[in-house]
């Protein structure tokens, strides 16, 4: 076997001030867990304490770009954050697109693992074998605009590149955002609290150095291959042209647009939320990519009259425009770009924040809450103005935003009433804007994410059987295509499990989640030879696979190793026992019966003990991770 | 030089991806580093990006000032090229290129050579942003946009 181009893994203690460069030859190791997000889970499960604080010095965070970032290949942009959620308590890997990853990779770190806590602000400075540990006390409080304008004006550099928080993450709301480039947030689970917790204001990269591929010409035709497909399937130019809110109108047309706080399944002039509408308003003024990316979904959009004439930020995405828009009962463009500027540049996730407001809003429909209890805020549904002054009032923890700033579970419990019945999250987490109770595969998806119930750990839209392509997908998994049908629960355990897999094996290489899971134009065959050309390392699509499969192995003993069981994959309490009316089909609902019938096929299907949700010793060992057994039975038993 | 081939911008179009600037180190150099492209992206975050690469004056400054003689024409389409092999490093043509249109790698200048006709930056722009063509061809096609743009119904609403 040659010699590959180790992983170059980079630690700064912010304690103790100590940097330390390590590297990973082992190409065993590398074949098992690719890179990017795989090594950085492997390593934090075998080397951290899993029951530290996250808001201690011993709870790192760690950058991971993927392998293949920082090169030619279409949307392989991305970077993985890791990190111990004060949401959730568990392990949370986050990930995010923007330039960030790619100069980091450019400096030469593969990894970058962020350790202790500063006594002051700081901010960490990255320039090839620069590192340095600098002064962020002019930072400190500063929006995430004005911190990239300050630090590349300091640095006279316009190319440098950030991961930043705002006040948000300084003030520790646990669903801060890491904001990368701008508008690009590693948004959910509050890694900028972590951040802020450690006095970290921001990562700043910049890099010079070159990346090379192990066999450069095999390299570039299989990035040609993928070009070719990428111009042949349907989905890629609406995505372009409309952005991520392309596929609001056709949700909202199904009854699966969750609105007024999930109590709804679609909103009347849902017109103004859409992709289109941002074009034909005028909004739109250019698409922005992320490092590499060909497609281009990211928008920028201005507001030019009207009372918030001069607004200006990256986005809406399709979750913000469900978050604070649809499901506040808004069809304001304007006021939800207002409030998605805010979160970008105050640092807050727009989901959580999101559902956050439209918790209280209900709270007060059901009379829990009264608008003198919000400090005088009309909390009908609704309202731009009090969304817009809500999301300052959270990232600053002023009034009832202090209450909203300790997430859905936190402030449900504090409030009491019943408040959790409404309150959609669950293990800590707000459910990103799907409405699972039409869709079976994504509820079986959230409720076994190891980060609680969202999207970004397995997005199986192909469910809906909405493309060509994504009945070809469903068929290749499960033998027909009659399953691309998402009102049953026969054969989501397949589908889910399927989606993980290349969900791993994308995060690893930096590789967008759109390209094959949204739009399928690279499958595990294009993943194993992107990486076998740019390494040099023999895999085949099944090594991706069975790669991606570890991750969520780990993850999984991660939060076991912290007495998570399968009691805790439920979903929040109104999808599990409400039934949602204005659904296409009857009983729409997550019952728990309907769950643990697809949750007992799903550990099935991963060999796991289905008493517990957890993997096997045998599991392990088939996977080849047998030398994580002794660290996690330290622990929990494992059968 | 009116008949030589430059390059041509449409600012509006870029979305900062960088992949030009990938497949020009990569063309150039067998890496993939933008510090070696031959082409740069400005970021101004609200007022967009610009890509920036050698316009190919007709009076151009750097051929005056490179006392190497590194800088010359290429006969064939009068594009300015810079040999390496000749270059001593001066800096004298980045000082004067009213664009920033020449780079800096070791104690080597370097400029775009249009990939030798190939134009591997414009081949692999998804959305069109860089064209290389005849000057006389882009003011045709900017004169064609604008009367486009002149004559179009726009009910009452102001297109620009």
């Amino acid at each position: 076997m040659q010699a590959v181009k180790p992983v170059e893994i980079l630690t700064v203690d912010l304690s103790s001030r100590e940097i330390t460069r390590d590297k990973i030859e082992d190409v065993e190791l590398i074949k098992k867990y690719i890179g990017g997000r795989g090594i950085a889970t492997y390593s934090l499960l075998s080397s951290m304490d899993p029951e530290v604080d996250p808001y201690s010095p011993e709870s790192p965070i760690v950058f991971a770009p993927g392998v293949l970032t920082g090169t030619i290949v279409p949307c392989s942009g991305r970077t993985t954050v890791l990190f111990k959620s004060p949401a959730t308590g568990r392990l949370f890997k986050t990930n995010v697109g923007g330039h960030f990853g790619a100069q980091l990779k450019f400096a030469g770190y593969d990894i970058l693992v962020v350790k202790g806590r500063a006594e002051k602000p700081v901010y960490l400075y990255i320039e090839d074998d620069r590192v340095e540990i600098r002064d962020a006390s002019h930072l400190w409080g500063k929006d995430v605009r004005e911190t990239n304008r300050l630090v590349r004006k300091e640095n006279d550099d316009p190319e440098v590149q950030l991961a930043c928080i705002g006040p948000a993450g300084e003030n520790k709301v646990v669903y801060a955002s890491i904001q990368v480039s701008i508008y690009n947030a590693a948004g959910r689970g509050g890694g900028g609290a972590v951040m802020g917790d450690k006095n970290l204001k921001a990562v700043a990269a910049k890099g010079t150095k070159g990346i090379r591929a192990a066999h450069p010409e095999k390299f570039m035709e299989t990035v040609a291959g993928l070009w070719n497909k990428m111009n042949e399937v349907s989905g890629v130019k609406p995505l372009s042209d409309y952005g991520t809110s392309i596929g609001i109108e056709s949700t909202n047309a199904i009854g699966a647009f969750p609105v007024k706080n999930y109590q709804q399944g679609n909103i009347d002039n849902v017109k103004y939320l859409t992709g289109t509408y941002l074009v034909e308003g005028g909004f739109l003024k250019r698409k922005i990519s992320c490092y590499s990316c060909p497609v281009a979904c990211h928008r920028f959009v201005t507001v030019d009259e009207g009372k918030y004439r001069g607004v200006y930020t990256g986005g809406p995405e399709y979750e913000t425009l469900s978050a604070l828009g649809g499901g506040c009962l808004s069809t304001d463009t304007a006021g939800v770009i207002k409030a998605n500027e805010l979160c970008n540049i105050l640092g807050l996730d727009t989901i959580s924040t999101g559902n956050c407001i439209q918790w209280l809003m209900e709270c007060k429909q059901r009379g829990v809450v009264s608008d003198g209890d919000a400090g005088g805020l009309d909390l009908t549904w609704g309202n731009s103005e009090t969304i817009i002054d809500l999301v300052g009032k959270i990232a600053h923890r002023q009034g009832i935003g202090d209450l909203l700033a300790k997430g859905l579970k936190a402030a449900s419990e504090e409030l009491g009433r019943d408040s959790y019945k409404w309150a959609i999250q669950a293990r800590g987490l707000e459910q990103s804007r799907v409405e699972t109770r039409s869709a079976f595969g994504y509820a079986l998806a959230f409720a076994v994410n190891s980060r609680g119930p969202d999207h970004l750990n397995t997005e199986c839209l192909a469910e809906f059987g909405g493309s060509p392509e994504a009945r070809a997908l469903i068929k290749r998994i499960t033998g027909s295509e009659e399953y691309a049908y998402p009102h049953t629960t026969e054969k989501r355990a397949d589908i889910v499990r399927w989606h993980e897999d290349i969900y791993g094996a994308s995060d690893a290489l930096g590789i967008c989640a759109f390209p094959t899971t949204a739009q399928f134009w690279m499958d595990e065959w294009d993943l194993a030879g992107l990486f076998r050309n740019f390494t040099g390392i023999e895999v085949s699509h099944e090594d991706m696979m069975r790669a991606g499969r570890r991750m969520i192995v780990m993850e999984r003993c991660f939060n076991a190793m912290l007495g998570h069981t399968r009691e805790d994959d439920v979903l929040p309490y109104r999808l599990m026992n409400e039934i949602q009316h204005d659904a296409m089909h009857d009983n729409a609902i997550n019952s728990a019966e309907l769950l643990d019938k697809m949750k007992d096929e799903y550990y099935a299907l991963h060999c796991w003990d289905i008493e517990k949700g957890l993997p096997t010793k045998e599991t392990l060992c088939e996977l080849g991770m047998g030398d994580l057994i002794e660290k996690i039975t330290g622990y929990i038993e494992l059968k | 030089m009116s008949g030589s081939v430059t390059v041509s911008i449409q600012k509006d179009k870029c979305t900062g991806c960088g992949l030009c600037r990938l497949a020009c180190s990569f063309d150039k150099n067998g890496v993939f580093n933008p510090n070696a492209s031959r082409i740069w992206i400005l970021d101004g975050d609200e007022s967009g990006f610009y890509p920036n690469i050698c316009r190919n004056c007709e009076e151009a400054p750097c051929l005056d000032a490179c006392p190497a003689g590194a800088l010359v024409r290429r006969r064939e389409d009068g594009y300015i090229l810079l040999n390496s092999e000749k270059c001593v490093g001066c800096n004298m043509c980045v000082m004067v290129c009213p664009f920033c249109a020449i780079g800096r790698m070791g104690d080597r200048n370097f400029k775009c050579d249009t990939c030798n006709h190939l134009e591997k930056c414009a081949r692999i722009c998804p959305h069109g942003a860089i064209q290389f063509e005849k000057p006389a061809h882009s003011r045709a096609n900017k004169r064609r946009k604008l009367a486009g743009l002149l004559t179009a119904k726009t009910g009452g609403k102001e297109k620009w």
